[in-house]
């Protein structure tokens, strides 16, 4: 049987990913450790682990290069690739959210020569340009996106939120959430039928650890 | 000024040449051999023909130009819709139908990065039903993907109706939600699946089906929980539409089994295809080594009454590009032939290296005829003499390294290298003693077993 290789996120995702993956008997400790190996393997090697970078995530999965991909909704909406979206991880919850100066009014957020800056200028466009039917400027940031309103390169941003701090301590405020966030399981199109057997166990053994978790909150 | 090529387009030589043109005419052959003719259509389009797309998307990805009279042209995307307006006009009573072959290149947009030029082979077969040409064509898809040495891989089987049918059972009119729900099964994305069915109005017996069907995928025994599946919601007319492609897909299956093809052969039942023209039967071609599919195929019926004639229509591409990567990948790289041999000569003697090159060509060898100075093209600047000739050695123990048998003439007389069998680094000189008449070698191989000259 041909293994298994599955991406990563890089960061907390891949790290609440491991503790899910603990839970039906997969583990991978060389993973965090000071390694410089790039892929690690499970105890009976029938799996392989790499980190990539969460934007390449989708990237990774839609070439074969991973059969499986452990990654925020967020880098799946912003890459647009044709994968299977199989599970909800339900952890690593956070909206996206066009957020602004507090002091911003009605009408200067309706204003069409405003500018958005993002790291996700595709969700950023899908929002404004064809939900709001609003042409705003977007600019494509690599970080720091909530600098951009208070040194003038934009006026609204478009970004992750999770608990807000960061923008209360910048002064910005949630002015639309644009949708909710969570970690998802991608599957490669073409791996999803030839390695079926392995990619199918898996997802069911991780709907039972999902279901047990969920109904405990309950 | 240098130019390049435009992103994402090439220029394919050598080697990647000749696997495009082996592959091309490895399946050509097998479709040949099924009665499917070439045929060849032009590159250009009138932009309305891809009109009837509704993706937005679809229609942005193409190639558009402007013709000389001010109306828009298109570079095919795909081949099926210019095959489509060429049946429309060479269909009659007495022609009803046509079994074609194509080879060649679309064009579409792509990501940055990636190509837009892409090389399909491909059939369509118009104007005939019924299972037989459904069995052949997968049949002839098979061997296709086999004559060319892949291993590893499967055709998967779908049926549009299936899909369609069950969709319209929901009721649902509204095509921004039909979408969504199309968009989240093609994903095989239950929660978003079971999300938005909890905000429609239908009865919880569909919803279930329709939360199953992306798990509606493996090997024939999909095929009967689709069918237990159906037989929970109440029979109509619909439920026997879709009833009746399980049938379609069941019977397909089963003579595929009897040529013990089978292991070929799995389901997926919620592919409804990337094409939106397949209306029946839908099938593609999956390998180990490519993480995207390398045969799209299925049943259009419904794609020929834009042309005008009512036709039922049949056909799939081979998507060339991918199943040279994957060869690659699984090691089954189809060989290339050896490379022609090279006859190096020096310029004041280039007439006796034509003839002699042609008498050799007659005796069946392929010859590359290179004068001396573009194997010293270093020594030439150093204007050294004893150096070229150093240098001119060293080509020559490449190209043997490389397998390439090499002729060198040099006043008057013929030698002929060979890399001897123990050594990597040796090799052999037999000198020819060559008489030429008239463009025809005289006299064969001469002198043999001369001494063993070490490289450089």
């Amino acid at each position: 049987m041909s293994v298994l290789k599955i991406a990563l996120a890089k960061g907390r995702l891949a790290k609440q990913a491991m503790s899910l993956f603990k839970q039906v008997g997969i583990e991978c400790p060389e993973l965090f450790s000071d390694t410089r190996k790039l892929i690690l393997y499970n105890q009976d090697k029938s799996i392989a682990f790499f980190l990539v970078k969460a934007g390449d995530v989708p990237t990774y999965v839609d070439y074969g290069a991973a059969d499986i991909g452990i990654v925020g909704k967020d880098s799946l909406l912003e890459e647009q690739r044709h994968l299977y979206e199989v599970l909800d991880l339900q952890f690593g919850k956070c909206r996206m959210v066009v957020a602004g100066p507090e002091e911003m009014t009605e009408d200067q957020f309706k204003n069409p020569s405003i500018r958005v800056g993002t790291k996700y200028p595709q969700i950023a466009k899908t929002f404004f340009h064809h939900q709001k039917n609003h042409k705003v400027e977007i600019i494509k940031l690599t970080g720091s996106v909530e600098l951009a309103p208070i040194v003038g390169l934009s006026e609204l941003i478009v970004d992750i939120v999770e608990t807000g701090t960061t923008l209360k301590e910048n002064n910005l405020v949630i002015m639309e959430t644009i949708t909710d966030l969570s970690a998802r399981m991608v599957v490669n199109r073409v791996s999803m039928k030839m390695k079926q057997q392995p990619i199918e166990k898996l997802i069911n053994d991780l709907t039972d650890v999902l279901a047990k978790s969920s109904n405990k909150k309950e | 000024m240098l130019l390049h090529t435009l992103e994402g387009f090439q220029d394919v030589h050598a080697e990647a040449a000749w696997h495009h043109r082996k592959i091309q005419e490895k399946i050509t052959d097998v479709f040949y051999h099924y009665g499917y003719h070439m045929v060849t259509t032009p590159l250009v389009e009138p932009y309305l023909m891809y009109h009837h797309s509704n993706h937005i998307d679809e229609k942005n990805k193409l190639f558009k130009l402007i013709d000389s009279d001010g109306s828009i042209i298109a570079l095919r995307p795909d081949f099926t819709p210019s095959i489509a307006r060429y049946a429309a006009t060479y269909l009659t009573e007495r022609r009803p139908y046509l079994k074609v072959a194509y080879a060649g290149n679309v064009y579409q947009h792509s990501r940055p990065g990636e190509f837009r030029e892409r090389a399909q082979v491909g059939v369509e077969c118009i104007g005939m039903t019924g299972k037989a040409i459904e069995i052949e064509l997968l049949l002839m898809a098979l061997r296709s993907l086999l004559s060319v040495g892949l291993k590893g891989f499967r055709l998967e089987l779908g049926h549009a109706a299936f899909f369609k049918t069950l969709i319209q059972l929901t009721g649902i009119d509204d095509c921004v939600v039909s979408s969504e729900i199309y968009e989240a099964i093609n994903h095989k994305n239950t929660l978003g699946l079971q999300l938005l069915l909890s905000r429609l109005n239908i009865s919880p017996q569909l919803k279930e089906v329709i939360v199953q069907l992306p798990t509606l995928f493996g090997d024939v025994s999909v095929l009967q929980r689709a069918e237990d599946l159906l037989d929970t919601i109440p029979d109509n007319s619909l439920v026997d539409k879709a009833k009746m492609s399980l049938t379609n897909l069941r019977e397909i299956h089963h003579l595929l089994a009897k040529d013990q093809l089978e292991h070929y052969i799995s389901f997926d039942l919620c592919s409804a295809g990337e094409s939106q023209y397949y209306s029946g039967l839908i099938f593609r071609g999956y390998a180990y080594g490519s993480g995207h599919p390398i045969l799209n195929g299925g049943r259009y019926d419904d794609l020929l009454e834009q042309f005008g004639t009512k036709k039922p229509a049949i056909g799939f591409a081979i998507l060339v590009d991918e199943l040279i990567d994957v060869l690659f990948r699984q090691d089954r790289a189809i060989s290339c032939p050896p490379q022609p041999a090279l006859l190096v000569y020096p310029l004041n003697d280039s007439l006796t290296a034509l003839y002699l090159a042609e008498g050799l060509r007659r005796q069946g060898q392929a010859i590359t005829l290179v004068d001396e100075e573009m194997l010293s093209v270093k020594a030439m600047t150093n204007n050294n003499e004893g150096r070229e000739e150093v240098i001119i050695k060293e080509v020559i123990n490449q190209r043997l390294k490389e397998k390439q048998s090499v002729y060198r003439l040099k006043a008057g007389q013929l030698a002929k290298y060979y890399l001897t069998d123990n050594s990597q680094t040796d090799y052999q000189i037999v000198e020819i003693e060559q008489m030429i008449v008239d463009g025809r070698l005289l006299s064969e191989e001469i002198k043999v077993d001369v001494p063993l000259e070490s490289e450089g």
